[in-house]
């Protein structure tokens, strides 16, 4: 009998098919997300395909919490970084302009202060948004509640991805103009406007990529994960995220609009429909998964 | 200390022990422990209380360092890589530790996501650990809730969740009804066919049953390592028990002159003469019996060889004493 070293008995198993991040079994965490992040961004097609769309929302949900976990920071990152090289000078504005210049700081610091918050919050709102683009979906095939919920967390995690990009592009520019500035004063002349061109565009691209993203990668979700035809996908896609903008756009309005009390009802009332319908997906889910 | 150059054996081993030592405050509980246990085996591990059965095997899993030698399961060292161990390795600790406040489908969905049983074979290997363990009528049920029969199988349907190749399970019979305890043994037996299974105890009867190799751990040194029956054949002398007509003294005396006989002694006599031959470890005499009784024209009525059964041998092991075989008939 021939002799094997350790090396040779801990052999790597292949993944069959399985998305490496679905798969942390045979993939260690760090490289599992990356893989899967650059397949959901470059190969969206493979990436659904590979998706399960049963086995509990754990990954998918992480997968979002880390992206949303990125973003938060990289946006904290961006605004400290592009305020400390392009704020304006206090003596020269109104203090409205300079607490309009510092609000992206100071809201993005709020979040990052509350990052253990937003991390739990986010993806729970996400899953219940994700109820009602299944909801929306259903009658176009959506099929099953955790296999529709994955494909919106995965898509909202696409959407993220260029923006957390946009919002490290923007921080390594403004740093780089802070750093310059301290020995030589005179690169702000050309610093400060490059930081604001890198912030605005980026941000603005950013901002654009993330709808094709969120809209493309729901599309080929359904697509891949329920096998619907191209058009089907497409509806199913549209209306859940017609829905859930309507949702969204509804408890804005009632904060800008008509006021606190009314923008707090119909944010507990929209809460209690979410809640009432993401619990009843799940009870219909598990009797569909358990057969009881 | 371990040895990150140590080589193991072939594939066929899962199982490898080597010089496996543990202190504990200075008091020695394991002892120099060295076996290897191969593909599909299911192997006992014996030992009184306190033997170190259990501290064997929380090093072998990982969950306890050894103070020194080194285990390997399925070719991955346990020190230098335990991660990877306990994806191989399914273990069911003797408290079998459970979350009593959850559902048992719920926990088993929970445990395959934190063994990392890939989400798309979840359900699909959650049903099939399901009906194994006979746990679908409870499968709904708070695990708080449940017998102390059902949740030795929920334990054993999450120690069997990613599919290990090794299976350890720490006393799975202890607390159960009979009823319970049989249907355990036959579920263990069962797992064999896919698993290799190391499975401690102090029940011999369940070794015996379940068992085809036994490690015997004793003040946690390993004294015996073999098959039930080789381990009866040769640590303890077995008994032949022999019914024949004729003359009581002579037959007595007759006996004793047959190689390998170490003791004869008369049971019974009243017409037919009853009388038990010990013959020396591993020596079967019976055909020996049987020729002198046709030569000496002896009405031969019963020639039975009766083996110490497991509990002789641990008992021998482990107290240094020679017990009575036990009648059970081999012949």
């Amino acid at each position: 009998m021939g002799e094997t070293t350790l090396a040779d008995g801990a052999a790597a198993t292949g993944d069959d098919g399985l998305l490496s991040w679905e798969n942390l079994g045979a993939n260690a965490p760090a490289r599992a997300f990356f893989g899967s992040l650059r397949d959901l961004v470059c190969r969206p097609s493979s990436f659904f395909r590979r998706m399960a769309v049963s086995g509990g929302l754990h990954e998918p949900v992480t997968f979002l919490a880390i992206l949303i976990g990125a973003g938060v920071l990289a946006g904290f990152l961006a605004s400290l970084t592009y305020f400390g090289l392009a704020a304006p000078d206090p003596a020269t504005v109104s203090p409205q302009d300079y607490s309009a210049a510092s609000f992206p700081a100071r809201l993005s610091a709020l979040l990052a202060i509350l990052l253990p918050l937003v991390l739990v919050a986010g993806p729970l709102a996400a899953v219940m948004l994700g109820t009602l683009f299944h909801a929306a979906g259903k009658p176009f095939g959506s099929r099953n509640w955790e296999g529709s919920v994955s494909v919106w967390l995965y898509g909202v995690s696409a959407a993220l991805a260029p923006l957390v990009a946009a919002l490290v592009v923007v921080s390594a520019v403004s740093l780089a103009g802070y750093l310059l500035g301290i020995p030589w004063s005179g690169s702000r002349a050309f610093t400060v406007p490059l930081a604001r061109w890198t912030y605005r565009v980026l941000c603005a691209a950013g901002l654009i990529a993330s709808l094709a993203m969120l809209l493309l990668c729901t599309v080929r979700g359904y697509v891949e994960a329920f096998a619907l035809d191209a058009t089907r996908a497409a509806a199913a896609a549209v209306a859940g995220l017609l829905c859930v903008l309507v949702v969204v756009a509804l408890c804005t309005w009632g904060f800008s609009g008509p006021g606190g009390g009314v923008g707090w009802a119909l944010l507990a009332a929209v809460l209690l429909v979410l809640v009432v319908l993401t619990t009843l997906s799940m009870s219909a889910e598990r009797k569909r998964t358990e057969g009881v | 200390m371990h040895n990150p150059e140590t080589t193991w054996r072939s594939p066929q081993v899962l199982v490898e022990a080597q010089e496996l030592t543990r202190y504990y405050a200075g008091f020695l509980a394991v002892d120099r422990v060295s076996f290897t246990i191969d593909r599909g085996e299911i192997v006992g591990l014996l030992g009184p209380n306190g033997a170190g059965k259990t501290t064997t095997i929380r090093m072998l899993t990982g969950f306890l360092p050894a103070t020194s030698g080194s285990a390997a399961i399925s070719g991955y060292d346990v020190h230098g890589d335990p991660t990877a161990v306990r994806r191989h390795v399914g273990y069911m600790p003797e408290n079998n530790p459970l979350y009593p406040e959850m559902r048992v489908r719920e926990y088993l969905g929970f445990r395959a996501g934190l063994k990392g049983v890939p989400r798309k074979r979840r359900n699909a290997r959650i049903g099939e650990c399901i009906d194994r363990c006979a746990i679908r009528n409870v499968s709904r049920q708070i695990i708080g809730t449940l017998s102390k029969g059902y949740r030795q199988r929920v334990g054993l349907a999450d120690a069997m969740l990613s599919e290990p190749d090794v299976l350890i399970l720490d006393e799975p019979t202890i607390g159960l009804d009979p009823n319970q305890v049989r249907d355990t043994r036959a579920l263990v037996r069962d797992l064999g066919e896919k698993h290799t299974v190391l499975i401690s105890t102090h029940i011999l009867a369940e070794a015996e049953a379940i068992c085809r190799r036994v490690l015997i751990i004793d003040r946690g040194r390993i004294v015996a390592d073999d098959t039930p029956q080789a381990l009866s054949d040769r640590t303890v002398r077995g008994a032949v028990i022999v019914e024949l007509s004729g003359d009581a003294e002579e037959i007595v005396s007759r006996l004793r002159t047959i190689e390998d006989v170490e003791d004869v002694s008369l049971l019974e006599s009243n017409g037919w003469q009853r009388v038990q031959l010990h013959a020396t470890a591993g020596a079967d005499v019976r055909e020996a019996v049987s020729r002198l009784a046709a030569q000496q024209g002896w009405p031969l009525r019963e020639l039975t060889r009766t083996r110490a059964s497991l509990e002789d041998v641990f008992h021998r092991i482990t107290l240094g004493r020679d017990e009575e075989p036990e009648d059970n008939s081999d012949g």
